[in-house]
């Protein structure tokens, strides 16, 4: 490889992150609000919400995840393992005040054991948490529940942006310390599919013209 | 993403080309020539083993190009326009081998074919849960008119592109109708279901080949995030519509087998187009709603004398006979459904 001009200094490690969750318990608003967060220090417009990617860095380690957004209606079900199945993370989002949406959860922690890589952290995200007007909102059970699959449970709203960095921030940690973890090491990117450069990230189309 | 007919992709290939006719190219030329060879001699075609040579090759093809004189001090862009040429020509070459060349690939296609054909005589929109704002018939046939045209290229990446471009219309609709009503943009909950409805609509040729080529030959290191996001989706769409039924459609069961019976019945008598094979010429059968002024051609008997049938139109009578029965038993059930009596019905139409 000797003459060639050499990579950018900073390749970043990547990672697959699929959301799960019933239809319209509000996974697209949560993860949009994570994604282009006005605080972020590089604000990209979006203009898709199904595939979203985001860049962090963790102890010094630039990550940039993949999120893979799916169809969480229940007649899609079936068609969840051709999304999880070689994901680094899985992000689980039930509606607090539907408790419908948690057993649809805990159905798809179940197919995860079995079907996904052994290694797949997962993260459950309570959410909407801004409807219930009651001071005490009960998670106790899904945070036993949580702990018991090795998973973090957190209270997130999209509306009022609360919970959300905390619980990409503890995935993105998580996975950085499997992958050190791993025989890959952090020089691997993904095992596979190689090194995705952050310089190199193809042009998305130019962003909306607002206010025209 | 870029058109795959753009000027700037024939560019590259045409560059490919132009490179490695130069003399200074000769060894690469070589190694490109042998590997055909040796894939042509390998015996019968098998397209998960000609996937793993392929990448193979690609893969040792980057090294040699990234140390090659003709590409010293190249950006890494014009060293992937060059890998982009070598995936064309390669693909091109040894497509007769690599698409659809088992029995089995071409059975699959067949098959899924044939069940979208069915499917298109009765799935609307609702029965996949696409909510009414996202109806858009002219976004749709857009959407239908990308994926259809899958079989005009012959390369993974020219292939792939189509999807794409099927997806980003899709998106920009998902985009416009978000801004236009100020409402949160739609991810998944309402992407995937659009997809799935283009592909019935669209009945892509070769559904199966097509994605099965793309997943082995297109370039390993180029079929990553977004790209694969959007294949994955598609493969989806494939999987859904090859284990439909009354559930996933929001219909009883028996309710579903209804349908898809009349609908063989329908398509019997239709003289109902197979799926065309690779080249221009793709189905659009899908995109013909069901018109008012068809019956001469449905039922071409109303004036024809009993005794001048042939046994074979007797049989064509028999099947339109069924065919009628199954209608009108549907139609029944729903007036039924909508407590409106038949009779008085009838007898409200003046003619």
């Amino acid at each position: 490889m000797g003459s060639k001009p050499p990579p950018p200094p900073q390749p970043s490690v990547s990672f697959k992150l699929v959301l799960l969750g019933d239809g319209r318990v509000g996974k697209t608003s949560l993860v949009l609000r994570y994604v282009n967060d006005v605080f972020s220090d590089k604000q990209e417009a979006t203009v898709q919400a199904s595939y979203l990617t985001k860049r962090l860095v963790v102890e010094g380690v630039p990550i940039m995840l993949s999120i893979w957004d799916t169809a969480g209606q229940e007649k899609f079900h079936a068609l969840g393992p051709i999304y999880y199945r070689d994901a680094d993370a899985a992000l689980l989002v039930y509606d607090i005040t539907d408790n419908d949406t948690f057993l649809r959860v805990t159905k798809w922690v179940k197919e995860l054991k079995q079907m996904a890589n052994k290694d797949i952290v997962m993260a459950i995200a309570a959410n909407k948490s801004d409807l219930v007007r009651s001071k005490h909102i009960d998670t106790n059970e899904a945070a036993s529940y949580a702990e018991s699959i090795g998973a973090t449970l957190f209270v997130t709203s999209a509306k009022a942006g609360t919970g959300i960095d905390d619980i990409f921030s503890d995935i993105a940690k998580r996975l950085l310390e499997k992958r050190k973890n791993s025989s890959d090491g952090l020089s691997l990117a993904h095992p596979k599919k190689g090194i995705l450069i952050v310089d190199d990230e193809p042009e998305k189309e130019p962003p909306p013209k607002c206010c025209s | 993403m870029e058109s795959p007919t753009s000027p700037a992709s024939r560019l590259d290939f045409y560059d490919f080309i132009g490179r490695m006719r130069r003399p200074a190219a000769a060894d690469l030329f070589h190694s490109i020539r042998s590997f055909l060879a040796s894939l042509s001699q390998a015996g019968e075609p098998n397209a998960e083993v000609d996937g793993g040579r392929v990448q193979t090759f690609f893969a040792e093809m980057e090294t040699a190009i990234r140390d090659h004189p003709l590409w010293a001090n190249a950006t890494n862009q014009e060293i992937d326009n060059a890998l982009e040429g070598l995936e064309k020509y390669i693909m091109t070459k040894l497509f007769d081998r690599a698409f659809a060349s088992s029995a089995e690939d071409v059975k699959s296609d067949i098959e899924i074919s044939e069940k979208i054909g069915l499917l298109q005589h009765f799935v609307r929109p609702h029965h996949l849960d696409i909510p009414k704002l996202l109806h858009n018939e002219a976004a749709w046939l857009l959407a239908v008119k990308e994926l259809q045209k899958i079989n005009s290229f012959k390369s993974p990446r020219e292939k792939l592109s189509c999807i794409m471009s099927c997806c980003q219309v899709i998106n920009n609709l998902l985009l416009n109708v978000s801004m236009s009503n100020d409402r949160t943009l739609s991810g998944a909950d309402d992407f995937l279901p659009i997809l799935i409805y283009i592909t019935i609509k669209a009945n892509p040729p070769q559904l199966h080949s097509n994605l099965k080529f793309i997943q082995l030959f297109r370039r390993e290191t180029r079929l990553i995030s977004e790209v694969e996001y959007y294949l994955t989706n598609l493969i989806s769409a494939k999987m859904f519509i090859m284990n439909v039924n009354g559930h996933s459609l929001s219909m009883e069961e028996s309710v579903f087998q209804t349908h898809m019976e009349s609908a063989r019945l329908g398509n019997h008598t239709s003289v109902a187009s197979t799926s065309s094979s690779q080249g221009l010429g793709t189905s659009t059968t899908g995109l013909n709603e069901e018109s008012g002024d068809t019956e001469g051609l449905k039922f071409p008997f109303m004036d024809s004398e009993t005794e001048s049938l042939t046994p074979a139109e007797v049989k064509q009578l028999h099947e339109l006979y069924r065919q009628v029965v199954t209608r009108y038993m549907l139609l029944s059930k729903a007036l039924r459904k909508l407590s409106v009596d038949e009779d008085q019905l009838l007898n409200s139409v003046d003619d």
